[in-house]
């Protein structure tokens, strides 16, 4: 055994954490490390990296207690975190990073520019990564940034690697891609603890399972053992209702809610479609297809050039900021909920209420009706079940699932006409993202309309009526959606880009 | 090893439980400046207890308006996540500007009015280049301060402006019913920013901008215009402490107002006011602004060399800092 987890206990005053917990990892596996929002998965990757080292319990690495090591001499034996949120300076090249705070050093104490972009490139070739050790790290993609992180560690002996999350943001190739990567390196030998929401991919990449839930571990599980069903279960502790959306005929002969027409706007060459009031209108296409774009272009947060919105059949201004988006009844909830979505240092009160300060919560000489907005973020926070202490509680203190949560609520409580959401479930756990999908659903019964952006096919073929497949800034291909599968979808989006492109 | 499985159908919510011992930590930080304040005042009293002799006091609350405006200013552009470094000199200059003016016949109260709103249009410059250019306040507003301190230098030619009407300086020198005037523009303004910060929409506006300012915008809040404002509000209040101390003074002096600018940032970072934006209280700006000047005052009456309170001040800031760098790394 590489790693063993012996009865591992944490609390934090009176919250037990982690309640014995126990897991063990061999040499060149995968494990998966499954769990809630909360459940522990934090706490415990802190404590086998030696963040945390007042822990009850053992950790053993290599037949060795390394309960009394500190983070940098547990990263010399080999135990390596690689975080959600890639640890590069985009400002330095692949090989600068590489080495960043181990840098190679001539007799006379100058750094070794020469052999750095060597060894770098021999490091590289090694792992069989592409890019090249002069490049400047901000322009990788994501999903080489996160390959470059792997590559650090490996550099540094990594025996143990810890993956945080690495798929949020990426889209499928580049996950297949990142897959591929630690399937080849795991089979070199070194091992992986693999922490991900997105159960599926889970199945497909990992050798054993381990849930938290409540801080206590269920861990012994391999590969074909469990299904999807069975691990959703585990994760939550009950069943999860997967919200299916009932498709109405009425929907055909819904009247037009949104018309847009030949939007020009910053990677969109020519865009025209329609969105039917109480409609869900899925968006498919590859980053800068013009998919996210046009949800960017409507919620006034990239300049349309020129074209015509037209909401119930009357002529919206081209929105030039979110404000006039927000005045309209448009309202866009953003794919990156801590740069575009939470203030976290405010209440959830103050968050919800956002949008809606100029307008519903204006009362004399620029007072806040006050009663009016606890009553708003009140109906938000119990219909959509966010679990926090009150509506009080500073943002920044919830769980990502529930962050989430007070950033739809904040969306909804303009009460929009159409509802732009760009990836609303990325990094949240299983029942915050069907309680979402539910309410909005409901919502679209009583005539909101929505456009959807995910990459999360599976997600996005429960919820949508009709697909739009984006390339090359312009709508590709249109679909009813009738029972598609991702597979499908996946041919198809492909298939829309080999046209346009020839 | 063993299979455990997943039997409870019971969910558990994850409420966070406060920490014992970590609430009165906090309440400890959140207030340091209040404790901080009865412990300096204990501590004069101890050392001389005429310290607290009506006349001290209210010298006290004196010495604070003139700081505790200007603060109260630069607060609302600290809480936006951006600093105005040219307030000292929009005081100065503009106390300059209007009382020259004054002395070459124009009316008291233009030369109030000019005074105040000679402040507003420098913060409105200043608020235009760093929301709309996306100059670096930093620099930017060093610069203006530079320029407008050099500015009332060219206009005095090294001379102090003197002999001001009294009803000019009625404000800063007169009492009612024995009580002097001046601290009562003072509490004015910070109840009125007490309302505005928490219950009005600017104030929403301003705390989401300095928390975040994307969300914000995306939120619908016209966050260049939020900034704006806060410039504005800086230099205005600067502007308008100028007309206090001056009034206060009877003069216009070169280095008219010149070591207020550290007071200021010491005050109201002690005061909880965060640098990085998004945070603070005015109440806990108004215990900034009067442990400075306790402290300041102390020294004085103590009889303590004024060429070490410089040093004292220095002091303080530091204290300052360092007491908000450890509240943000072991509380929360």
């Amino acid at each position: 055994m590489l790693l063993e987890i012996d009865h591992v206990s944490k609390c934090y005053g009176t919250k037990t954490v982690l309640d014995g917990v126990s897991m063990n990892l061999k040499k060149g596996e995968i494990h998966a490390l499954l769990g809630k929002n909360g459940a522990g998965k934090t706490t415990l990757v802190k404590s086998i990296s030696g963040v945390t080292t007042d822990y009850d319990g053992t950790i053993r690495f290599e037949g060795k207690s390394i309960d009394h090591l500190t983070v940098l001499e547990r990263q010399k034996i080999g135990i390596y975190v690689v975080p959600q949120h890639a640890s590069v300076i985009p400002e330095f090249t692949v090989a600068e990073n590489i080495f960043i705070g181990d840098w190679p050093r001539k007799k006379n104490g100058f750094v070794d520019w020469n052999h750095i972009y060597i060894y770098a490139k021999e490091a590289l070739d090694k792992y069989g990564v592409s890019f090249s050790p002069r490049q400047k790290v901000k322009d990788l993609s994501l999903v080489d940034q996160r390959k470059l992180n792997i590559v650090r560690a490996l550099f540094s002996n990594a025996k143990l690697i810890i993956l945080d999350e690495p798929t949020t943001a990426l889209s499928a190739e580049e996950r297949d891609g990142l897959f591929e990567f630690v399937i080849d390196l795991a089979k070199q030998g070194t091992s992986f603890i693999f922490i991900s929401h997105y159960i599926e991919e889970v199945l497909r990449l990992s050798d054993r399972y381990t849930v938290l839930r409540d801080g206590k571990s269920y861990t012994g599980f391999s590969r074909g053992e469990v299904d999807e069903r069975q691990l959703s279960n585990l994760i939550v502790g009950e069943d999860v209702e997967l919200c299916v959306r009932e498709r109405s005929e009425v929907l055909a002969r819904a009247p037009i809610a949104l018309q847009c027409s030949r939007i020009k706007a910053r990677g969109l060459t020519d865009v025209s479609f329609h969105l039917a009031k109480g409609e869900i209108l899925g968006l498919i296409g590859f980053p800068g297809s013009g998919a996210r774009e046009i949800c960017r272009a409507l919620a006034g947060l990239n300049p349309i050039e020129s074209g015509e919105i037209r909401l119930h059949g009357k002529k919206l201004r081209n929105p030039r900021r979110p404000d006039e988006a927000l005045a309209q009844k448009i309202v866009y909830v953003s794919y990156d909920r801590h740069a575009e979505g939470i203030v976290p240092d405010l209440p959830i009160r103050e968050n919800i209420s956002l949008p809606i300060l100029k307008s519903k919560l204006a009362s004399l000489f620029g007072f806040v009706n006050e009663r009016k907005e606890i009553e708003i973020a009140q109906q938000y926070f119990s219909t959509l079940n966010i679990k926090a202490h009150s509506i009080y509680e500073e943002v920044g203190n919830l769980s990502g699932g529930n962050q989430q949560k007070v950033v739809i609520s904040k969306a909804l409580s303009t009460q929009p006409d159409v509802l732009i959401i760009d990836e609303p479930t990325v990094g949240i756990d299983v029942k915050s993202r069907e309680e979402i999908l539910s309410l909005i659903n409901e919502l679209t019964d009583t005539g909101l309309s929505v456009l959807y952006l995910t990459n999360d096919y599976n997600e996005l073929l429960r919820v949508a009526d009709r697909l739009l497949f984006f390339a090359n800034g312009t709508i590709a291909r249109e679909e009813i959606n009738t029972g598609l599968t991702p597979e499908e979808v996946i041919q198809m989006r492909d298939s829309a880009e080999e046209e346009v492109a020839s | 090893m063993s299979v455990k499985e997943g039997t409870t159908n019971q969910v558990v919510q994850p409420i966070k439980l406060k920490q014992p011992g970590q609430g009165y930590a906090r309440l400890f930080a959140d207030n340091i400046v209040w404790f901080l304040l009865v412990l300096g005042l204990f501590i004069m009293g101890l050392i001389d207890s005429a310290f607290f002799s009506q006349v001290i006091l209210q010298n006290i609350l004196v010495q604070t308006a003139v700081l505790g405006i200007l603060t109260a200013g630069i607060a609302h552009v600290l809480i936006i996540g951006e600093i105005d470094l040219s307030i000292t000199g929009v005081l100065a200059f503009s106390a300059g500007l209007g009382t020259t003016l004054m002395n070459n016949g124009l009316p008291w109260f233009l030369a109030v009015l000019v005074i105040v709103l000679f402040g507003l249009l420098i913060g409105t410059v200043n608020g235009i280049l760093v929301a709309k250019l996306k100059a670096a306040a930093l620099i930017e507003t060093l610069a203006m301060g530079l320029v407008l301190q050099g500015g009332l230098m060219a206009l005095t030619q090294g001379r102090s402006i003197v002999n001001f009407p009294e009803a000019f300086t009625w404000i800063g020198q007169g009492s009612v019913f024995g009580l002097p005037i001046l601290p009562i523009p003072f509490l004015i303004v910070y109840l009125i920013i007490y309302f505005i910060w928490k219950k009005t929409v600017f104030g929403r506006s301003l705390f989401a901008t300095g928390g975040n300012s994307t969300s914000a915008y995306v939120s619908g809040i016209n966050v260049d215009r939020i900034k704006i404002y806060a410039f504005m509000i800086s230099g205005g209040l600067a502007g308008f402490s100028g007309y206090l101390l001056a009034a206060y003074m009877g003069a216009v002096t070169m280095t008219f107002g010149q070591d207020l600018m550290m007071y200021t940032l010491a005050a109201a970072v002690i005061g909880g006011v965060s640098l990085t934006g998004g945070k603070g209280k005015i109440s806990g700006v108004l215990g900034g602004v009067l442990l400075l000047t306790v402290i300041q005052t102390g020294l004085q009456i103590l009889g303590i060399s004024s060429y070490f309170v410089t040093m004292v001040g220095g002091m303080m800031i530091f204290i300052a800092v360092i007491v908000d760098a450890l509240k943000t790394k072991y509380i929360r």
